[in-house]
């Protein structure tokens, strides 16, 4: 349950960033890159977003995702490619010194804002 | 609601970024003192307390000053189990009934300023007992070692993959008892190298000894290189 961290984490970022001007006006919706390898359960994580949110600015603010793939680079023929179960094997040459080079994302990509009236 | 007037601000920002903050923090007051910092990750009960209890002798013997900051989430048994060794312990108890299931680097923090750090060398900080979170959280650490036990099954690296891949060192513990155990040995070492070919991998008993020397071999070298 590593998710009331990650919720919260996103609460001070954006709040961080809208203190430094990166944006103003009625937050939205907070659009999410998260990669498959950070096992973000996104129903805990919403369910943590909104009790930690519910009584200060960011109360009623949308959790969207992208889920990020997990994919790496085989080191010995170079081949990148994608993987949907745990075991990186290079389904080019069948070795497993796979460099992973994507999945593990926990971002904020971007705010959705409406400009005050 | 979106609406018309809806603008899309691109942020790009690790949401983690607040206790990687920190953590680059601790690892530069770390670097300055020249303290080695190691990480232990593990579920519960596979053994991070005992493995602790057998080196603490050790690493007195090579006159290698250690410290331990120990998370538990309710009691200061495994404080109590390590204070015996007149060592500096300061124990992290998250909650009285149950409370955070990793350790940060800003617990890591507050946890530095109640130990004496004068004279130490290395500072292990015995994670909360969990395979997934912790290995989430940076703490500022020079290395994460990952232990996991025989009784555990050999299965887990495939279950819990991040903490074998951030780690820079796996300990395979309770090694004794194989021989009681309906273990596969050899699937466990398959799996690892499946989830992370390029992880070192120790196989010991601490209770009987055996691998001990190369563990502490390999603390030395971490020690020499947090010197640097």
């Amino acid at each position: 349950m590593h998710e009331a961290a990650i919720a919260q984490g996103i609460i001070d970022e954006v709040l961080r960033l809208r203190d430094e001007g990166a944006w103003s006006g009625r937050l939205v919706r907070i659009n999410l890159r998260v990669g498959k390898l950070t096992a973000t359960v996104p129903d805990y994580l919403s369910f943590c977003f909104q009790a930690l949110s519910s009584e200060g600015p960011l109360a009623g603010v949308e959790l969207a995702w992208e889920h990020v793939p997990v994919a790496g680079q085989c080191k010995g023929c170079g081949q990148s490619s994608e993987f949907s179960d745990i075991g990186f094997l290079c389904p080019s040459c069948g070795s497993f010194q796979v460099e992973i080079t994507q999945g593990r994302e926990l971002l904020i990509d971007s705010l959705e804002v409406d400009d005050d009236d | 609601m979106t609406t018309e007037s809806t603008r899309r601000v691109g942020v790009v920002t690790n949401i983690l970024a607040a206790n990687d903050r920190v953590a680059d923090e601790n690892r530069r007051a770390f670097a300055q003192r020249g303290l080695c910092v190691i990480n232990l990750i593990s579920s519960p009960g596979a053994g991070k307390t005992t493995l602790l209890e057998h080196s603490l002798p050790r690493l007195a013997e090579l006159g290698i000053k250690a410290a331990v900051i120990v998370g538990d989430i309710a009691t200061t048994r495994d404080a109590d189990r390590l204070a015996v060794h007149e060592v500096p312990v300061v124990q992290i108890t998250t909650e009285s009934f149950g409370g955070s299931c990793h350790l940060e680097a800003s617990t890591i923090r507050m946890a530095m300023d109640q130990l004496e750090l004068e004279g130490i060398d290395l500072l292990f900080v015995e994670n909360i007992g969990n395979l997934v979170c912790p290995a989430e959280f940076d703490l500022g650490e020079l290395a994460k070692v990952a232990l996991l036990s025989v009784t555990e099954g050999e299965d887990k690296p495939l279950k819990y993959p991040l903490a074998f891949q951030v780690s820079d060192l796996a300990l395979v513990t309770k090694l004794d008892l194989v021989p009681y155990l309906r273990f596969d040995l050899e699937a466990l070492r398959a799996n690892m190298a499946r989830v992370n070919p390029r992880l070192p991998r120790l196989e010991l008993s601490a209770q009987e000894g055996s691998a001990m020397d190369q563990w502490m071999g390999w603390l030395q070298q971490r020690l020499a290189q947090a010197r640097r």
